[in-house]
């Protein structure tokens, strides 16, 4: 049986071992020389004490060699191997030594090579439960007088009799596992016994889970004693097989010289969808195996070759991962700084510069999330053997990111040019910071410039991407500027719009309209000389009259009020939002998921497209039309249609009949008035009507005025448009929500270029094709102009109503000009008169009594308004025939405010002098008549003499 | 019964865990033997074959092994090459040559 065994054996390790064929004539060969050198070979026996002196030595040798671990295992494996108790059917001991023997004869060279433990053969024991049901029962068993058994019941007896028992087994169902153990434990009483039943349960369950932890163990490239020798051992490791490569020259470089120290064997190979991951991880931000992220440069990365690819060279593998790095910087500046900017109050940068940042944010986050689902992708295609879709490939990455990763350089690129520049600091802890309207200004300015650029560059998607941002940086002006042009309130937190009020300036001053609200003035030192510019966003230029007046004529409207000793309210005035065309969300001009639909209809590219401007009366209409197909409920309807029927530049009928009462109001104002300015001043005339009309419709419907005004804040408050960045509203609530009131409705990025790409290429390619400023500057012009217009109205009117504006001027020109020619007449007669009889007229109390003697007759000038004076405060006696003796007399007329604001103090000293001019000319020409006079009479009498 | 199960499922536990032990020690000690050749080695000891004899007979036979491959690969460099290793070789070489 033995021998058998035997035979067969080596028949099997001939096989193995040569791989020749059985039957063969070398296989024979091998077999017999076998049998031969077992039967004929002088060996000598297995000395027991010099197996393990060998093993020793060799132990010691590995830890000569610094090779301490490999000592360690076999130190430990040799102790586990012999020590291992004999039981039945287990190895004997000198075979034990014999196989010992055999290991030691056939190694070869052990210190040269490496060595992985298979798998954890050595593992601690579990400890053992501390408590048990077992253990509570021996410690307090179930005696006592509760627990004894009456011998007495009769019927109940059984039952009791197993109570005991139920309690025990009911306490081991419910403590479940813990009384299965307790019944392993009753069976394995024996200590060494209940050790090996764990043993084997270990084996039993390393056996089960061996393959899938082994796997997992695997793949964890980034442990401390993660090691691959797998291609060291690899027959077809060769440097002519690009797929080893990398081991290849690392094996040819240890082999040289030069390389003395290199160890090959330290190099980590990692699997080229592990080097994926890890440049997922590092452009999300996070720190890799393969990047170093260092948290006092602004967290950004630098490569670190901890492990290599097979097929790659050193330099190949880190010039790839630079390209990425690159990027992953630009990422973690961008995230650095906008963070920083959202985590701050408004106040510190402004409005604009976090909603800029805030824009970058969510951008960067939806690229995160785009990364996340890429990573898993990619997974999920690795996990498939067959069937993949995806090219596991560092490059193809490159190129299937490379149009976001260049998006984000754009944005890199924006920072360094127009922020880093004049904010140095802002990349640094200390933060040195710049005013923020000029942060404001750069951001704004700079967005609209770059996308002129590359809109002119036909750049596509870095055109749609700085658009939007543009859009959502623009969030802040936009709620600044219609909140400015609808109820003149400046609302400006942060300091950064470019309309600013001048505190000092009075209410009811004469600089009120001048000074109250001005434009910001930036003063810059260039060459020791502070020159004085305006400051704002350069592509608002062409806006910023028109809005800066809307504001003020608001504003002048309001204390207008106030001052007649009405409440002030900015419900006041007929701003109601329904009246535009074009509302304050139709202002993005790269959202095109909402109401640009609407717009983009009209937009003036195709020939039945009308000009805004041009066509009030058919837009208005048409407006009016959508309004009541899509918003409005019925009580709106009709009071829209009071609007429509009493208001003058609406409706062509009502326009009709408007001029029809213009007609008649100003011929009333001809009979009332014998001037003739009036006739001059039709258009005038019509506002005054019109406006007549229109103050009634307010006086009649105040209240659905007021609810206008709510609707257009509650309108401003649910733009959608807006939305798209609850994401960062969320990170930030403190900051962001006071920024974007509402958004809501989060579409992602990439979902909406999606969509853009389907649904819309008709408008993107308008969106692409129209120049952008121009575009800018007609969507601007078409929300601004009608508004713009209309508080021009409103405030013509209160001028001319309110004012009286007309009567005013009318009197200054009568006044100063001599225009009402009969009574000056009288005045420079009378005041010549006295001064011939050298009666008393230089004198401030004569002369306003002379004045306003003839000023009675004016009907249209307020005398209490007139005031003359003599402003000579020499002590001499004034020559008071020559005619120089004019300039010191002042006339003056006291506009009233607001008048004084638009007919100001240096008009009013031009028609000063005009006055004086005017009674210089008079007594010069008066003087002249005179002297003729008195010629021709003396020639008369004379010749009556002479006759 | 079941107790002679777990008996069983004990010893057979037991060589598995020692054999493993002793690939490891193989492995460690690069001798280049492969989980099946190493239970047939121990399964020859058990039987009472000298170890010193084994390992030279898998060393002479790993060698021959090689050089029939070479000779197979290019035969012109192997001719020479077993020449050279009859005519220089030890008894074992010889002794399979000859055989």
């Amino acid at each position: 049986m033995s021998l058998n065994i035997v035979n067969t054996s080596i028949e099997k390790l001939v096989q193995l071992i040569t791989q020749a064929q059985p039957g063969s004539d070398n296989y024979k060969k091998y077999v017999k020389y076998v049998h031969s050198t077992f039967r004929f070979g002088t060996f000598g026996s297995t000395s027991q004490k010099e197996v393990l002196r060998k093993y020793k030595g060799i132990s010691e040798k590995f830890r000569l060699h610094a090779q301490d671990s490999k000592a360690e295992f076999l130190d430990k494996y040799v102790t586990s191997f012999m020590q291992r108790p004999q039981i039945e059917e287990s190895i004997p001991l000198q075979t034990r030594y014999d196989i010992l023997c055999l290991i030691l004869n056939l190694s070869e060279s052990p210190l040269r090579t490496t060595y992985v433990p298979s798998k954890p053969i050595f593992q601690e024991k579990p400890k053992k439960p501390e408590f048990n049901v077992a253990d509570i029962f021996k410690e307090e068993p179930l005696t006592g007088f509760h627990w004894t058994v009456k011998k007495d019941y009769t019927e109940d007896d059984e039952d009791d009799t197993d109570w005991s028992s139920d309690v025990q087994e009911w306490i081991r169902e419910t403590l479940g596992n813990r009384s299965n153990l307790q019944n392993n434990v009753d069976k394995v009483s024996d200590p060494m016994e209940e050790d090996h039943m764990t043993e084997i349960n270990e084996v039993v369950d390393q056996e089960r889970n061996y393959e899938l932890t082994q796997a997992l163990r695997c793949k964890q490239y980034w442990r401390s004693d993660y090691r691959d020798y797998s291609y060291l051992d690899m027959s077809m490791f060769d440097q002519n097989i690009p797929s080893t490569l990398g081991p290849s020259l690392a094996k040819h470089r240890s082999q040289d010289t030069r390389y003395l120290f290199y160890d090959p064997t330290l190099v980590k190979y990692i699997t080229e969808l592990d080097a994926i991951r890890e440049v997922l991880f590092m452009l999300s931000g996070r720190p890799s195996f393969l990047f170093h992220m260092d948290p006092d440069n602004n967290g950004k990365f630098s490569v670190k070759l901890n492990a290599l690819l097979m097929h790659l060279t050193e330099g190949a593998f880190k010039s790839i991962l630079e390209v990425f790095c690159n990027y992953g910087n630009y990422l973690a500046t961008l995230r650095t700084v906008s963070m920083r900017i959202c985590k701050e109050s408004y106040i510190t940068y402004g409005q604009t510069t976090q909603a800029f940042a805030a824009s970058i944010l969510k951008m960067i986050m939806k690229f995160d999330n785009f990364l996340a689902d890429l990573e898993s992708r990619y997974q999920v295609n690795n996990s498939k053997f067959q069937d993949q879709d995806t090219y596991i490939s560092l490059l193809q990455l490159q190129n299937q990111i490379s149009e976001q990763l260049y998006e984000f350089k754009i944005l890199h690129c924006f920072f360094d040019r127009y922020l880093l520049h004049d904010f140095p600091s802002l990349f640094t802890d200390s933060f040195l910071i710049s005013s923020p309207y000029k942060l404001s200004y750069k951001i704004l300015s700079g967005l609209f410039d770059e996308l002129v650029f590359h809109q002119t560059e036909g750049n596509k998607s870095i055109f749609l991407m700085l658009g939007e941002h543009l859009d959502n940086s623009f969030v802040p002006f936009i709620r600044m500027i219609d909140e400015w042009v609808s109820t003149g309130v400046l609302n400006d937190p942060a300091n950064e719009f470019f309309i600013v009020r001048t505190p000092e300036v009075n209410e009811f001053s004469s600089r009120y309209w001048s000074e109250m609200y001005k434009i910001r003035v930036e003063n810059s030192t260039g060459d020791n000389i502070v020159k004085k510019s305006l400051a704002m966003p350069a592509f608002l230029e062409p806006l910023v009259g028109r809005i800066l007046f809307s504001g003020k004529a608001q504003n002048l409207l309001m204390s207008l009020k106030s001052k007649e000793g009405k409440k002030k309210s900015h419900s006041a005035f007929q701003y109601n939002p329904k009246e535009f065309k074009l509302g304050v969300e139709s202002l993005p001009l790269f959202d095109l998921s909402v109401n640009n639909n609407k717009y983009l209809e009209q937009e003036p590219f195709t020939e039945t497209s009308n000009h805004h401007q041009d066509n009030d009366y058919e837009v208005e209409d048409m407006e009016i039309d959508d309004e009541i197909k899509d918003h409005e409920t019925r009580s709106q309807i009709s009071s829209l249609d009071v609007q429509i029927g009493e208001t003058s530049f609406r409706h062509p009928d009502s326009k009709k009949k408007e001029d029809k009462n213009i007609d008649e109001n100003s011929l009333n104002d001809h009979n009332k008035d014998d001037n003739s300015l009036l006739k001059e001043k039709d258009q005038d005339a019509d506002e005054k009507s019109l406006g007549d009309k229109e103050q009634k419709i307010v006086d009649e419907s105040k209240e659905d005025n007021t609810k206008g005004v709510d609707e257009s804040w509650n309108k401003l408050l649910e733009l959608k448009k807006f939305s798209d960045l609850s994401e960062t509203v969320n990170t930030f609530p403190n900051t962001m929500s006071y920024l974007f009131p509402l958004w809501a409705q989060p579409t992602g990025k990439f979902e909406k270029i999606d969509n853009e790409k389907t649904d819309s290429n008709g408008m993107h390619d308008l969106i692409l094709f129209q120049p952008f400023d121009e575009r800018f500057k007609e969507r601007y012009d078409d929300y601004l102009h009608p508004r713009y217009l209309r508080i021009g109205q409103h405030l013509s009117r209160a001028l001319v109503e309110q004012c009286h504006l007309w009567r005013h001027i009318r009197a200054l020109s009568g006044f100063y000009f001599m225009q009402q020619g009969e009574s000056m007449h009288r005045l420079c007669d009378i005041l010549f008169d006295r001064i011939d009889k050298n009666q008393m007229w230089y004198d401030t109390y004569v002369l306003n009594d002379l004045f306003l003697n003839i000023l009675r007759n004016f009907k249209w000038l307020d005398k209490s308004l007139v005031t003359v004076w003599v402003d000579d405060k020499s002590s001499s006696k004034p020559n008071v025939t020559t005619v120089k003796i004019f300039e010191k007399i002042f006339v003056e007329y006291h506009l009233p405010w607001p008048l004084d604001n638009i007919i100001r103090n240096d008009a009013l000293k031009l028609y000063k002098r005009i006055v004086v001019f005017l009674l210089q000319v008079k007594r010069a020409k008066y003087l002249l008549e005179r002297i003729s006079l008195s010629r021709v009479s003396q020639g008369h009498s004379e010749k009556t003499t002479a006759m | 019964m079941e107790d002679q199960k777990i008996q069983e499922a004990r010893e057979t536990m037991d060589v598995k865990h020692l054999c493993k032990v002793l690939y490891e020690i193989s492995t460690l000690l690069n001798t280049g033997l492969d989980r099946e050749t190493l239970s047939l080695c121990l399964n020859l000891c058990e039987n009472g074959v000298n170890p010193e004899a084994l390992a030279a007979v898998i060393k002479e036979l790993r060698r021959e092994s090689a050089s029939m491959k070479l000779s197979e690969t290019n035969p012109a460099v192997t001719a020479s090459g077993s020449n050279g290793n009859t005519g220089g070789g030890g008894s074992t070489t010889a002794s399979l040559s000859g055989g």
